[in-house]
This record gives C-alpha cells, structure tokens and sequence, in this order.
C-alpha cells in the first residue's frame, strides 16, 4: 500500500503548551483513517497542522510523495487535500450565496465547465439546483454539512480530511451525512483522515484508527481491535466504556 | 427505583402548547403535550425542533415574553403554575424547581466567582447568615465530588474544564434542595468520558435527594439507560411514551429509526439505515 499521507514526528507549540508531541502516523492510498481521542487531545490540532492552518515546528510532512514544510501550501496541495470543518453553521461565508461558495475555489484554481461542476457537485450530495441561489442561513443544518462537502469535493480532491463532521448534527441526520461521505469515497476512490470523539462512527467509517491522548498517539489500531477488544492502551478500554453509554451503580 | 405516585403528582401537564409568533406567521414549538411527573426520572428525547426544550422552558417559566403558553393544566403540586404572580414564580424558580443547562461556559456568570454564583442562589432563597452560605455551598461543591472546594470556590467559570463548570452548575441547582429538576442536555457539551462521571454524580444526588427529574436530551439510549420512563417528541407533539426497558419494543417508526441510524461497534452496516420522515408523523 502506497502511503497518501505520511506525518513524522510532528511537534506543534502554542506559546509554552505543546499541542502536538512527536506525532507519526501513515495513512495509505485510498485508506479511511479515524483519529479518536478527547478535546485537548490534539486531534484537530494534527488535522489544522497537516492542512496549513497551524505550523508545525519540528518534523515532516509527505503528501503524496511531495514533502511539505511549516505552513506553506501552494495550489498543487489544496488540489490533493481538501478539509471538512466541524461546525455547519461556522464555516459557510454568510452572505454568499451556495453558488458563490462553490464557485470561489473553481475560480482559484482556474477549473474550465464551471456550470456544469456547480450543477454536478450539487447533485453529487443530494441537494438539486433548487439550493444554488439560497445564502447559508437558509439551510438546515444537514443541508449546510452537504454544501461543505460539496465545496470540498468540487476540487477533485484525493485526500479529504474531516474534522467532526457530523458531532454538531441530530443522530438522522449523521446518518445520512456518513452514508454521503462514503458514497463519495467509494465513487472517487478517496482517502479520508477523519477526527471524531466517537468510537462508534470512526469504528463504522474507517478501517484504522488513532487514539490520541495529550498531544500524542497512544496507539494504532485496526478497527476490528475495537470489537475484538484487541487493544493495550488503558485510556482506548476507558473511550470505549464511554461509547457504550451510562450504566447504573 | 420506584414508579410510585403520591396523590397528587408533583407535576402535572395537560395540553402544553407554545407558539411564537413570526412575520411568517406562527411556529407552534409545542402542540398539546401532556405528562404527569411524580418522584421519578422522566426522559425528554427528540431532534432539534421537536419542542423538547420548549417544553422544559415553559414549565421553568423561562419561555421568551413574546410566546404564547397555553395549557389546559400546568400545575406544580396543586399550585397552577401559568395564573400565578411573578413573583411567586419566581420564588419557586431555582428552590423548588431547578433548571440544568447544556453548556456551563454560557449558562454560568463569567464575571462571578462560582463560589458566589452558589451563595447567590441561597440568598435568595433562603434566610441564611454569610457563614452559613458558604458552608453549605462548600459541602455542596464536595458532593459534586470537587476534590478541591475551597480552591474552587474562589475560581471564575473560565478558569475551569467544562466537566468541572458542569458540576458546579448542578451544585448551584441542587443547593435549595429542589423537589424538580429540569435537565436540558447536561453533558452533550462534554468530553465523552466527562459525560459518565457527571451523569454519575447527578444520578447519585437525584436518588439520595428524592426528587423528580426531567432529562433532555437528543440521545435516546443516553436517556432510556438514565430514566425510568421515556417520552420521545416530534415537531411538537409525544408521539411514543414508554419504560425505558421497553426501549426495544418501541413501535412508532420514528422512535425505531432514531435507535437504529446510529453507527456501533461491532455492527457493520454500509449504508446506514436513515430515517424516512412521514408526513403524518407531524399531523
């Protein structure tokens, strides 16, 4: 298996915190990759780290073959990796219309048959023309989680990664948000880094998993291990207590 | 765990309905909901727009002045709680009925210290001397299980973790001893692992103080492992009531839906199953 993504010993400071702490990790071609942990673990920090929204200070960064450094990225990267935020409601422009939205990154990268893109990547997740023209607080939540998916497959991307994308939608709706997202990846032969604090969704979408902890991966493991309970770490068997809900006494 | 009913229960709802007017015409958040509560644990469950905070709000009495709340009957006890005085509303808010919020960052004072947000519930309440409040908000604080209530007490609500903030919150409702508790998502904006031991707490101190408990929530496997008896709400109106034990015998298609669209361990089903909303679930 060909490695899309490769981090090595990666280390990102705040002022004196250390956020991320020597982190590696190797996510192969066309693999989901799930990244579980608590807040503050440093999930997202390694997901803003490897899209250029947060620098890194010490280690590398491979990205299909091409090694990037800090917080450079040029156009080339943003073609191969595009980021799905967590919050629906946060990150839509709010006075640009979905059409403007969609339109912003074909412009920037100068794609040709921008009509016929806009139309294809709506009807890609479900929504239809009749929401080309509507501004971000005209839709549902879910309906905004689509949109954001849309912008970021709309660039052919290789490697999506997706930061909580369905932690701030009702349980139905996650549903079919995940059923979207592995639609795509199936149709595009995509390779996902997902982040969640949820064991069952990382469990159901990807195939291998990290659990990080203050800053650094306690471990690596296949999803199977979750079900199998094949796993060392005492803060995995303590998430995955959590997962299975409150017990009495 | 008992489901026993004294005479008249502790709180009765008949025909809630609340409606907000808009330039569009009215959102009816809530259509005609009806429940009794004795001294159990009753779970609220539903989407977002179903009306389930709605419904807490108005029985707190925190529903925005512009809405209209009507019912047949809202009464505390036998105290009818919509033809009542303000003020006498007001003295039964955060004594005998208490309110938890979902997230402490925004429901706590930012510019008090938690120590005296606590002190100030008592106060109102209560005919109680500066000593005496602050021993009782210090005990308080120990049975939320603060290893550190003297430290804590003296520290603003940013200078916490959320799970920290989240139980002084539910020391700070529980101080007046209150015979109703309303809890509106009280760990979703917590840490998976936070969540069981604030649950823990809670569960502890609603069994050994003896009260009523309302648990809202979106997650009904969360509600139905927590309460006694689940209602599950959609736009506006109860559509299933049931034990939570009988949580698998569920038979409107709605409540089956929500239990089987989410992901598990273990469970491998590529795509998942989605909830297919009928119209006349909503009539």
């Amino acid at each position: 298996m060909t490695s899309a993504l490769s981090v090595r010993d990666m280390v990102v400071t705040y002022a004196e915190f250390t956020a991320l702490n020597h982190v590696s990790l190797d996510v192969g071609a066309g693999e989901s990759f799930g990244i579980v942990g608590e807040s503050g673990s440093g999930k997202s920090t390694l997901l803003r780290a490897v899209a250029g929204l947060a620098s890194f200070d010490q280690g590398t960064l491979t990205v299909n073959g091409r090694p990037y450094s800090g917080r450079h990225r040029d156009k080339e990267f943003y073609r191969t990796v595009q980021m799905v935020f967590q919050d629906p409601y946060g990150s839509l422009h709010p006075r640009q219309t979905v059409d403007r939205l969609l339109l912003e990154p074909l412009l920037i990268h100068g794609f040709d048959n921008i009509e016929t893109r806009i139309t294809r990547a709506l009807d890609e997740v479900g929504l239809g023309a009749g929401f080309r023209f509507r501004y971000s607080h005209q839709l549902s939540g879910g309906q905004r989680q689509r949109i954001a998916i849309a912008r970021a497959l709309i660039l052919e991307p290789k490697i999506l990664l997706l930061d909580e994308p369905t932690s701030a939608l009702d349980a139905s709706i996650q549903a079919e948000i995940l059923n979207l997202l592995e639609q795509a990846r199936r149709d595009r032969n995509l390779t996902f880094v997902m982040v969640s604090h949820d064991l069952g969704v990382i469990s159901h979408m990807c195939e291998r998993l990290a659990v990080m902890k203050a800053g650094e991966v306690v471990e690596t493991v296949p999803a199977m291990a979750l079900e199998k309970r094949e796993f060392s770490a005492e803060y995995t068997r303590r998430l995955l207590v959590a997962s299975e809900g409150f017990r009495r006494g | 765990m008992t489901l026993a009913m004294t005479a008249a229960p502790l709180l009765t709802v008949e025909d809630l309905r609340v409606t907000f007017p808009t330039r569009t015409g009215e959102v009816n958040a809530v259509r005609g909901v009806s429940f009794s509560l004795g001294k159990e644990r009753l779970g609220i469950v539903g989407e977002s727009g179903s009306g389930k905070s709605q419904t807490g709000r108005a029985i707190m009495g925190l529903t925005p002045g512009h809405a209209k709340i009507t019912a047949r009957k809202l009464a505390f006890g036998d105290r009818d709680l919509l033809s009542m005085p303000n003020a006498e509303r007001r003295a039964l808010r955060g004594k005998k009925i208490a309110m938890i919020l979902q997230d402490p960052k925004y429901s706590l004072n930012p510019v008090m210290t938690i120590g005296r947000q606590i002190v100030e519930t008592l106060k109102t309440h209560e005919k109680v001397s500066a000593r005496q409040a602050r021993e009782r908000a210090l005990s308080m604080l120990e049975a939320v299980q603060i290893r550190d209530p003297e430290r804590v007490f003296e520290l603003y609500p940013h200078e916490v973790s959320g799970g920290m903030g989240q139980r002084a919150m539910i020391a700070m409702m529980l101080v007046c001893g209150p015979e109703l508790l309303i809890a509106d998502e009280p760990t979703s904006a917590l840490d998976v692992t936070v969540q069981l031991e604030v649950l823990g707490i809670l569960d502890k101190l609603v069994a050994e103080r003896g009260m009523g408990l309302i648990f809202i929530s979106h997650d009904l496997r969360l509600v139905s492992s927590f309460c006694d008896r689940v209602i599950v709400m959609y736009a506006g109106k109860i559509v299933e009531e049931l034990p939570s034990a009988n949580l698998a015998s569920a038979e409107h298609p709605y409540t089956r839906g929500l239990l089987n669209c989410l992901p598990t361990i273990g469970s491998d089903r590529h795509p998942l199953p989605v909830l297919d909303r009928k119209r006349e679930w909503a009539l």
